[in-house]
This record gives C-alpha cells, sequence and structure tokens, in this order.
C-alpha cells in the first residue's frame, strides 16, 4: 500500500511538473493562436468604421457577404480557390506521383533528379513569383522560346489575359512545389516491401498495373497527406497573386482568391485605395477558417478509411 | 513630455550644470535641437529632394529636427492604420485625400488644423478639397500639390520626326501613324501586374476632352452616371488608341513603361504631373514636356484632370504637437511651395510661386483649365469604389474582351451601393 501511495505522489509530482513544462507553450499558443482567432470571430459580428469596432452588428456582415457587391467577389475567389486546388492535384500531386514512380523504377540518378524537383521549393513563393514574372512578361524568355519554337507568334501577354492568367498562375505554384510530392511518393514507394512488386511482376503485371493497383492503394497516406496540405495552401493562396497580378487579382479579378480578397477588405488596396472593411474581412476570415477546418477534418477522416494495411 | 526628450534635457542638463545652474540654462537656451518630429511618407522616389526641403527648414528653425521615413506607396497605408492603432505613429503623416482619408479622421487620429495652420486660407480650394473631413468639414491636414494630367512627350523625338504638338484628335492618330512607321512605340502604356492605376490615369487624362469641366457636377448631382455616352466615349477613345500602346500591352506595367520613355524608346506617356520630378532624376538628359490631350475640334479648349494628390497631418497621439505644428505651418508656407517646386517640379499646392522649371510651368499653365479627376475626387469615398472597377477590368477592356458600355456599367452599379447624388 504504502508503495503504491509513493508511487502515484511521485505520478502526481511528475503530472504537475507536466503541466508546468507544457504551460509556457501553451501561453503562447494562446496568444497567438487561440487569442487573435477567437479576436477575429468577435470583430466579425461588429460593425467597423474604419480602424474602430463600433456597435454590434449580428450576422450582417456575414449576411453582406453573399449579397453585392461583395458577393460576386466572394464566389469569384471561391471558384478560383477550387480551381487552383483540382489543379494543383493534377499538376502538382499527379505529375509528381508519375515523376516518383520514374525515379522509383529507374533507382539510378534518382537522388539527383529529386533535388532537382526539389529545388525551387526552396526558394520563396515570392521569388519564384517575380522569377516567373520575368520569364512570361512580353519580351521575356518565354516568349522568345516559344516564338524560336514557331508555337506562338508576336508578344506573350499570358499573365494580362484574363482566359489564360489564372492557369498560367496555378502551373507556377505547382513548380514551385513540385519537389513536395516527388519526395513524399518516393519515400512511400520504397517502405513497400520489394517483395509485393516481384511477385506482381511475376504474375505479369506492367509498370502502369503496377502503379494503379499495387502502389497507389499502399500510397493512401501519403496521397491523404498531399491533398489535405493542398487543399490549405491552395485555399490560403495569396503570395503568387500578390507578386504576379497585384492584391487585385487582375485582369478582371480573374485570379482573385479568397486570401487576396481579405486583403483588400482588410488593408484597403482596393484599387489602390486605402478604405477598409474590417467587419466584412473578418466575417470572410471566419468563414474561410470554418471552410479550412471542416474540409480538412473531413479529408482526413475520408483517407483514413481507405488506408490500406497489409 | 515623451521620455525621450526629459532624456535629452537631462543630458543637455548635465553637461551645462558643470558650468552654470541647469535650471536657467534649460529655460532660456535657445539654440538646442530639443525636438525630433518624425513624419512619415510613401514618396520613396522623392527621398532626396525631401530632405533637402527639410535641411532649409531645419537651418530656420534650430531647435526642431524633422526625422524623415519612407515606405513604399503599396505597404504604406496599411504600415500607417497599424501604427496609429497601436498608438506609435509618426508626428505627422502623410495623408492620401478625399475617402482614403476619411477613416483616419473617423478614428478620431488626427487633429483638425483649420487654427492651428493659419495659411492653409490662403490655399486653393482645388488644393483643400482633398484634405477636409466629411462629417466636420474641417481641415485636417496640408496639401503639398494638385497635380494634374497630361500627354508627356519627348522633344527629341518629336523635332527629329518633324512632328508638331497635334491640335486634333485627329492629328494625334496621324501623329502616332507617323512615330510607329518610324519604328518608335506612340504611346509607352500598361497596367499589368497591380499597376492599373497608370491605366486609370489614361482615362484621366483622355476623358476630360470628351466629356468637358461641367461633367464632374453632372454627375455628383446625379445627372449624369457613368453609363452616359460622354463617359463611355473616354473609355472606347482609351480602348482604340490600342495599336500604339507599348507592344505586349496587357503584360507591360507601370514600371516597364515608364522605363520605355526615359529610355526614349517611346515617344509619349499619359500621366500625372508626379512624373515631372521622377523622370528628371532618372534621366536628366531627356528633353520632354507635356502637352494636353486634343479634342476632336481644334477650337475646344482643353481641360486636365486635376486632384489634391495628399497631404501632411498631425497625428493626434504625437507627444511633440508644438514643433510638429511648427512644421506644418512651413509646409502650408509659400517658402516650402517655391522648394516643392523647384526641387520636385510637380505643381505645389500654392499658386503663388516663381516658376523656373518649363515643363512645371507647363503644367502650371494647363491646370488653369481643370476639372475634377472624376474616379478619384467624385468616387474613391466608400468601397466598391470606381477606381476598383476600372482598374480591374480595364485591361480586358483594352483588349476587347469588356465592352466599354459594360466597363461603364459595372462601375455605375458599384458606386450606387453607396454614393447619394447632391440634389
Amino acid at each position: 500500500m504504502t508503495r503504491l501511495r509513493h508511487m502515484t505522489s511521485l505520478q502526481r509530482t511528475q503530472q504537475r511538473m507536466a503541466v508546468l513544462f507544457i504551460l509556457p507553450a501553451l501561453a503562447v499558443y494562446g496568444l497567438f493562436v487561440l487569442y487573435p482567432l477567437l479576436m477575429s470571430l468577435w470583430g466579425s459580428f461588429f460593425a467597423w468604421k474604419g480602424l474602430r469596432m463600433q456597435e454590434f452588428a449580428g450576422l450582417a456582415n456575414f449576411t453582406r457577404l453573399f449579397i453585392f457587391p461583395s458577393g460576386a467577389r466572394l464566389y469569384g475567389a471561391l471558384w478560383h480557390n477550387v480551381a487552383w486546388f483540382f489543379g494543383i492535384m493534377l499538376l502538382q500531386n499527379g505529375l509528381g506521383l508519375l515523376f516518383a514512380w520514374l525515379l522509383f523504377l529507374r533507382d539510378r540518378g534518382a537522388a539527383f533528379f529529386q533535388s532537382v524537383f526539389f529545388f525551387p521549393a526552396v526558394l520563396s513563393p515570392v521569388i519564384v513569383g517575380a522569377l516567373w514574372r520575368l520569364l512570361l512578361a512580353p519580351g521575356g524568355i518565354a516568349e522568345w522560346a516559344l516564338n524560336g519554337l514557331g508555337l506562338h507568334q508576336g508578344s506573350l501577354t499570358v499573365l494580362g489575359n484574363s482566359h489564360t492568367a489564372l492557369a498560367m498562375l496555378i502551373a507556377v505554384d505547382a513548380w514551385n512545389w513540385m519537389g513536395l510530392p516527388v519526395l513524399i511518393y518516393t519515400a512511400g514507394l520504397r517502405q513497400i516491401s520489394g517483395q509485393i512488386f516481384e511477385a506482381a511482376k511475376l504474375d505479369g503485371a506492367g509498370n502502369a498495373r503496377m502503379l494503379f493497383s499495387i502502389a497507389l492503394p499502399l500510397l493512401m497516406p501519403a496521397l491523404g497527406t498531399l491533398t489535405t496540405l493542398s487543399f490549405i495552401n491552395t485555399f490560403n493562396q495569396f503570395d503568387i497573386v500578390y507578386v504576379m497580378q497585384g492584391v487585385q487579382g487582375n485582369p478582371s479579378y480573374s485570379t482573385d482568391t479568397l486570401v487576396t480578397y481579405f486583403y483588400r477588405l482588410a488593408f484597403g488596396a482596393e484599387g489602390a485605395v486605402g478604405i477598409t472593411d474590417i467587419g466584412l474581412a473578418l466575417a470572410l476570415g471566419t468563414m474561410l477558417f470554418l471552410v479550412l477546418s471542416i474540409g480538412t477534418l473531413l479529408m482526413l477522416r475520408f483517407f483514413d478509411k481507405r488506408t490500406v494495411q497489409l | 513630455m515623451s521620455m525621450l526628450s526629459i532624456h535629452r534635457r537631462a543630458a543637455l542638463g548635465l553637461i551645462g550644470g558643470l558650468a552654470a545652474a541647469c535650471a536657467g540654462i534649460l529655460t532660456t537656451a535657445p539654440a538646442r535641437a530639443d525636438s525630433t518630429v518624425t513624419l512619415w511618407s510613401w514618396r520613396t522616389e522623392d527621398e532626396a529632394a525631401m530632405r533637402r526641403i527639410f535641411d532649409a527648414f531645419e537651418k530656420n528653425n534650430p531647435g526642431i529636427k524633422v526625422d524623415i521615413q519612407f515606405t513604399p506607396d503599396a505597404d504604406y497605408q496599411n504600415r500607417l492604420s497599424t501604427a496609429l492603432r497601436g498608438g506609435r505613429g509618426p508626428d505627422i503623416a502623410q495623408l492620401k485625400a478625399y475617402g482614403e482619408l476619411q477613416p483616419f479622421i473617423e478614428g478620431g487620429y488626427l487633429d483638425a488644423l483649420d487654427d492651428s495652420v493659419a495659411e492653409l486660407k490662403n490655399m486653393p480650394d482645388a488644393a483643400l478639397g482633398g484634405v477636409r473631413g466629411r462629417a466636420d468639414g474641417k481641415l485636417y491636414g496640408v496639401p503639398y500639390s494638385v497635380p494634374m494630367m497630361g500627354v508627356f512627350y519627348n522633344e527629341d523625338i518629336f523635332s527629329a520626326q518633324g512632328i508638331e504638338i497635334p491640335k486634333t484628335y485627329k492629328e494625334f492618330v496621324a501623329t502616332c501613324d507617323k512615330l510607329k512607321a518610324a519604328g518608335i512605340t506612340p504611346i509607352a502604356n500598361g497596367g499589368a501586374n497591380g499597376s492599373a492605376w497608370e491605366l486609370e490615369i489614361g482615362v484621366g487624362v483622355i476623358g476630360p476632352t470628351l466629356y468637358g469641366p461641367g461633367f464632374y457636377d453632372e454627375m455628383m448631382s446625379g445627372k449624369a452616371t457613368f453609363e452616359d455616352p460622354r463617359y463611355v466615349a473616354a473609355l472606347k477613345r482609351f480602348a482604340e488608341l490600342k495599336p500604339y500602346y507599348s507592344d505586349g500591352f496587357a503584360g507591360i506595367d507601370y514600371t516597364t513603361a515608364t522605363q520605355q520613355f526615359i529610355g526614349g524608346k517611346a515617344a509619349m506617356f499619359f500621366g500625372g504631373s508626379f512624373e515631372n520630378g521622377s523622370f528628371k532624376s532618372q534621366n536628366p538628359k531627356l528633353k520632354f514636356s507635356i502637352f494636353p490631350f486634343p479634342a476632336d475640334d481644334a477650337s475646344t479648349k482643353l481641360y486636365t484632370s486635376a486632384f489634391s494628390d495628399g497631404s501632411y497631418g498631425l497625428v493626434s497621439e504625437s507627444q511633440n504637437k508644438e514643433a510638429a505644428t511648427k512644421v506644418l505651418n512651413f509646409m502650408a508656407s509659400a517658402e516650402f511651395a517655391q522648394l516643392f517646386a523647384d526641387e520636385l517640379g510637380w505643381p505645389p499646392a500654392r499658386s503663388d510661386v516663381t516658376v523656373k522649371d518649363p515643363v512645371l510651368s507647363k503644367m502650371m499653365e494647363m491646370s488653369k483649365n481643370s476639372t475634377p479627376y472624376l474616379t478619384l475626387v467624385g468616387f474613391r469615398w466608400q468601397t466598391p469604389t470606381a477606381s476598383s472597377v476600372l482598374q480591374s477590368e480595364i485591361i480586358d477592356m483594352v483588349e476587347g474582351n469588356v465592352a466599354p458600355e459594360k466597363l461603364a456599367a459595372d462601375m455605375q452599379a458599384a458606386v450606387s451601393t453607396w454614393f447619394k447624388p447632391k440634389q
């Protein structure tokens, strides 16, 4: 009995110590994550004038989000984020899987190519955006190369064209982070026991069959992680638009995203103008937070269920 | 009194105390630099000139030092609002005009200057319109410039090609054709990558020659809207000149366009007065001047868009108001206006100056026939502003993807959400 009591008192001290050790981190988390989050949620229920919180407005900011003139911006930006997400899934995670598979099949030089793919991820999206803006500008290298190959004529204005600008930005973003799926998929593929592939080969499966019927189901955790990350990143997309098209998502709001719209509402710059609508911005921020949290939870569950255990 | 000046006084006191009684010296010594007035500005390109202007002030006011801090335009408004909210703003802040100024007034961050800066009474209405509080009609800033808009042109290219300043729109187009045939870009223009405000200025250059000087009042009283054929005609004309704009217009940004003009690759540039100083400082050899955009008929009196560019205001929470007010009084004086005109080369807020720069004198001549810069003076009071719609859709309009009528209708729909005409 005494020994047991002794143990529990020791455990209790340990527990208390543990709480003590967690406290600083918890305080930092509370101060810099929970507090601003709750404050912005609180602020979204108020009318704002200029920079100051005025009277309680209930859900007025939230309803205002969906009606003219904000509604058009919200739906436009939301659609661009959705398009961005699917674009990234296809261009970045899809091609990434393909590259990883090719590297896996041909082991020699894999490490080298892996670093080649990963290189752009070392650069800040701001640098990547500025770089591609220069490359894609009229009179830039892309124009010169395309004209030289006879694929294009005249000056290249893809970034100034509201039909092509968004696709260009998505492609640049995919280029920037291509290394990540390659890295994660290769790691995932290496973890799969080689015997499985050998057995499949003996059964007469080709490379494509092995990728889709064997590797892909086993890569489900990696795919889940990448999809969730891509979801969060694309819905928070800001920097590439900001650097390449400005905070209005020009031309004609064709590259506007939820966060660039948020930025304009919160910090002005709508038409180079410093008039803010902080109430609306906070309502949008709250919405975005909900969309991201719920979406992420659903995705994690979806992929958890589909994970194949051997 | 701020901690800073207490420390300064204490330090001075210690030094002085070796020789005499501290108190006596501290209250009588006239020539101590005991006040540093911080001043924030977004005009990074004017840094050297502003420094020289305030050197002149400091020489005459030995007790006051002016510490000018610059933040690039794109981040300025954001930085200032954040600083003011946190109570860490400057003593004097450069302020945007009209609607962009109001949030600071409504938030109570600025002091009205009607009583403390007497010289404001000597400033023209075009300058003061931009600094007036909408609710109380008081003046919250000392305006520094009333810029206007026109067509900058390269004098060397014009004379080499034997081109005169066009008198009619037809002549203007003929001029462009001639330049194009000679392999020179007629008009450096572009607003990609978030610099579409430059294209809005282009409309401000062309507009008054088509809608005339009375149009602003008609818009304000609700007699006319953006869908008025006269305004749509201005948009159309801006789009119609596309063949003469920089190659790859939709992908060219403001910086590239100005470089084309400054580098002598393009013959003309639609711009505001503020380009004068920066063009000169970037290429002192460039010979250029400005003319108002021509109308269809040579006999039409040519009007130009003008506006109050901004002002300098006194931050309410400043610990240094006495010295800051002195600085503001200097900025409202004829002496400052003269220095401003000489150093920066754009029209100062006061007209009682002697102008030496030929381009500036042309601009001051042009600004005699001016009408308010419609989208800024009239329609940038609340979001969505006319400018925000214009700036986002105008590239598509020039490229032919959006009809001028559609753009005009979108502008009208946007401002209708908040704009109430004055009867």
